[in-house]
């Protein structure tokens, strides 16, 4: 019943939805020369700068694949999931203090903040993987099992960022230590995945430490599938989707809980 | 039915936590004793307001007002009781909310309206209406960082009024720009109302909701005080100040020294207190031609060669209306210092100033001016409101009695 209502809501207010997605992307390249050209030219130097420097200066290699493309493909490939994780995160962590003026004065659903920064996050996200398949494709390392699992990526990680940001957006307003405990987590958790190392570098112990991150599956798998031309089992992903169910299960409670209450703190 | 509002045994309490560590040693359960300490802002609030009335919400400043108001539009929770309102409802509290400065006005409409939950193809319909009423030509499609507050607010009135809603909520803190568009807002509200529209208008003057409604609910410390035509209110409200005033005379701090105006003199003689009466009961609040008193106190501190006392009414824009003093009324003062408190009373058989909010200024001073020696002057040492007359309607601040008269002439054909 609840969840009907608040589907609802959200889709009276899709207008308001696209156009702040819009405005958003509006209001980051206004008063710029290159305009929306800014949003493709960080990711091909990203992309151009690690397989530069790793593949052709630093001689990097993955275990067990000897193509000069298989490390910038690793490493740009969990770059681009954890960088939508981080963002989405972050910016869903502060979007009560962040539209405070507006949630105190106007009425509206506020499950419409979040699914903003969703979009415009996951958009952001399709350009710059848009540029990664292209080089893909160049690389001659394209594959169907290689774009459905980024598909699969995106969804999964879109969900964790989703559920535990608006979860802890809420505590936010009470507790201002959230947010360099955010920032600090982030760069612990950034290190417990393999994106910048290969798994197999891991020592014995290390390894059941680094399982129960969501993220170490997610990024696995899409990693694998893209450098292996071919779907890993799915039965990988069943951590990540738990995950998922707990944390979206811990973000409706906190939800119910503290909806109002954050309303008298602002 | 559309239209309707109803509130039963509404409560709202606002939550203290010294620190917010109390908060979570709270939500674990790690203390058996409540951390927090709660305030209630208003407890068990009963009304019902049928579709197309037109109710006033008065109450001094931190009675609960704007918090009732809060919690009718849904911008926070009651913590008690059932609210519910029938049908769209239209809030005029914060106008220009949301409006980025860098988009044009067209492009801000847009957003404002997607806000209202509003659909494109709504707001494209309501467009030329909107730039009609909001009347700032090609600045619509300008950026709004290049609009005057005026224009501003005009934009966002427009908008907010744009679809016709069944509960229009008006905040009268809201001020929108010049005379002449005030006017213009609030006969698109008066219009609202007479389309059936229920009105709720919240203020904290009595004479505003007079001109709006025909109900009012006095709202005092967090509660119903009374609810009753609005005429009926007035004398209740009158009485709530007046006993203010008083505890604020305890306190030794006179209410009116709260204000921006201004006391100076050389203190050899001493404004007191000055006050108004109505009927001899204080009164802040009277309508056009009661008879009033003006009552002064004073002490004399020095010995004086002469001493009078003047005043002078203002306007709410500073302009002289009358003034006068006891050396032009012939009434010679006494001049013999000592502990004596002497009260002056100017009666004033009709006072009659036009509807609108003043201020009194007195002054006790050596000549017949207050060039001479200024033993003390007090600024705004009295405000007071005059209300509108229901049985005589004239516009300013005078009230003249006139005689109208047809004299028709005959109609000369020229032959």
């Amino acid at each position: 019943m609840q969840i009907h209502l608040h589907a609802k809501e959200i889709w009276r207010h899709r207008g308001f939805i696209l156009a702040s997605v819009l405005r958003e992307f509006h209001l980051r390249y206004r008063g710029s020369i290159l305009g929306a050209t800014w949003l493709l030219i960080p990711p091909i130097t990203m992309i151009l700068v690690y397989t530069l420097v790793f593949s052709n200066v630093m001689h990097s290699r993955l275990p067990g694949n000897d193509t000069p493309f298989a490390y910038s493909i690793y490493l740009c490939s969990g770059l681009l999931l954890w960088n939508l994780f981080t963002e989405i995160t972050q910016r869903c962590q502060s979007i009560f203090i962040d539209n405070a003026g507006l949630l105190k004065k106007t009425r509206f659903p506020r499950l419409a903040l979040p699914a903003i920064v969703v979009i415009s996050g996951s958009i952001n996200w399709a350009i710059i993987t848009a540029l990664f398949v292209l080089f893909l494709a160049a690389s001659s390392q394209l594959s169907i099992a290689g774009l459905f699992a980024l598909l699969i990526g995106w969804l999964l990680t879109t969900a964790i960022a989703g559920s535990l940001g608006y979860a802890l957006s809420f505590l936010f307003v009470f507790f201002r230590d959230l947010g360099p405990f955010l920032g600090t987590g982030l760069q612990l958790l950034f290190w417990c995945t393999p994106i910048v190392y290969p798994a197999t570098v891991l020592p014995e112990w290390a390894l059941p430490v680094v399982r129960a991150n969501p993220f170490f599956h997610i990024a696995g798998f899409t990693q694998r599938a893209l450098l292996e031309m071919k779907l890993p089992p799915l039965s990988e992903l069943t951590a990540p989707c738990l995950w998922i169910v707990a944390l979206a299960m811990l973000a409706t409670l906190i939800h119910r809980r503290l909806q109002f209450e954050i309303l008298d703190e602002l | 039915m559309k239209g309707a509002i109803s509130v039963s045994s509404l409560g709202k309490c606002f939550k203290h936590y010294p620190a917010p560590h109390h908060r979570l040693i709270e939500w674990f359960g790690l203390s058996r004793r409540p951390q927090h300490q709660t305030r209630w802002v208003l407890r068990d609030l009963n009304f019902r307001i049928r579709p197309g009335e037109s109710v006033g919400i008065i109450g001094r400043n931190g009675a609960g007002k704007s918090t009732l108001l809060k919690v009718l539009t849904g911008t926070t929770k009651a913590n008690e009781g059932q609210v519910e309102l029938e049908g769209r409802v239209a809030a005029l509290l914060e106008l220009g909310m949301g409006f980025h400065p860098d988009f044009s006005g067209r492009q801000n409409v847009f957003m404002a309206g997607y806000m209202l939950g509003l659909q494109r193809d709504e707001i494209i319909r309501l467009m030329p209406e909107i730039e009609a009423f909001a009347e700032i030509g090609e600045a619509i499609d300008h950026p709004v960082r290049t609009y005057s507050s005026g224009m501003q607010v005009r934009l966002a009135f427009s908008v907010a009024t744009a679809a016709q809603p069944d509960i229009l909520i008006v905040d009268e803190a809201l001020s929108v720009g010049d005379a002449y568009f005030q006017h213009k807002c609030f006969k698109r509200i008066r219009r609202f109302r007479e389309q059936g529209v229920t009105l709720l208008f919240v203020s904290h003057d009595p004479l505003a909701i007079k001109s709006l409604c025909d109900r009012a609910i006095l709202i005092e410390k967090g509660g119903i005080a009374m609810d009753a035509s609005p005429d009926e209110i007035f004398d209740y409200y009158n009485a709530l100040i007046a006993l203010d005033e008083a505890r604020a005379d305890e306190h030794g701090e006179h209410i009116a020294q709260q204000g921006g105006q201004t006391r100076s003199g050389t203190g050899e003689a001493k404004l007191l207190d000055g006050q108004i009466l109505v009927n001899g009961q204080p009164a802040t609040i009277f309508t056009a031609g009661t008879p009033i008193t003006l009552e002064v106190d004073f002490r004399i501190d020095a010995p004086l060669e002469e001493l009078t006392l003047g005043m002078m009414i203002r306007d709410r824009l500073g302009n002289d209306i009358f003034g006068t003093n006891t050396f032009h009324l012939g009434l010679p003062l006494p001049v013999e210092p000592g502990p004596t408190r002497h009260r002056l009373a100017f009666r004033l058989p009709a006072c009659n100033l036009g509807p609108g909010s003043y201020s009194v200024t007195l002054a006790l001073h050596s000549a017949h001016t207050h060039i001479g020696d200024n033993y003390d002057w007090w600024d705004q040492a009295i405000t007071f409101q005059v209300a509108e007359r229901s049985d005589y309607h004239f516009a300013g601040v005078a009230m003249l009695e006139v005689q109208p008269e047809l004299l028709t002439t005959e109609t000369r054909t020229s032959a």
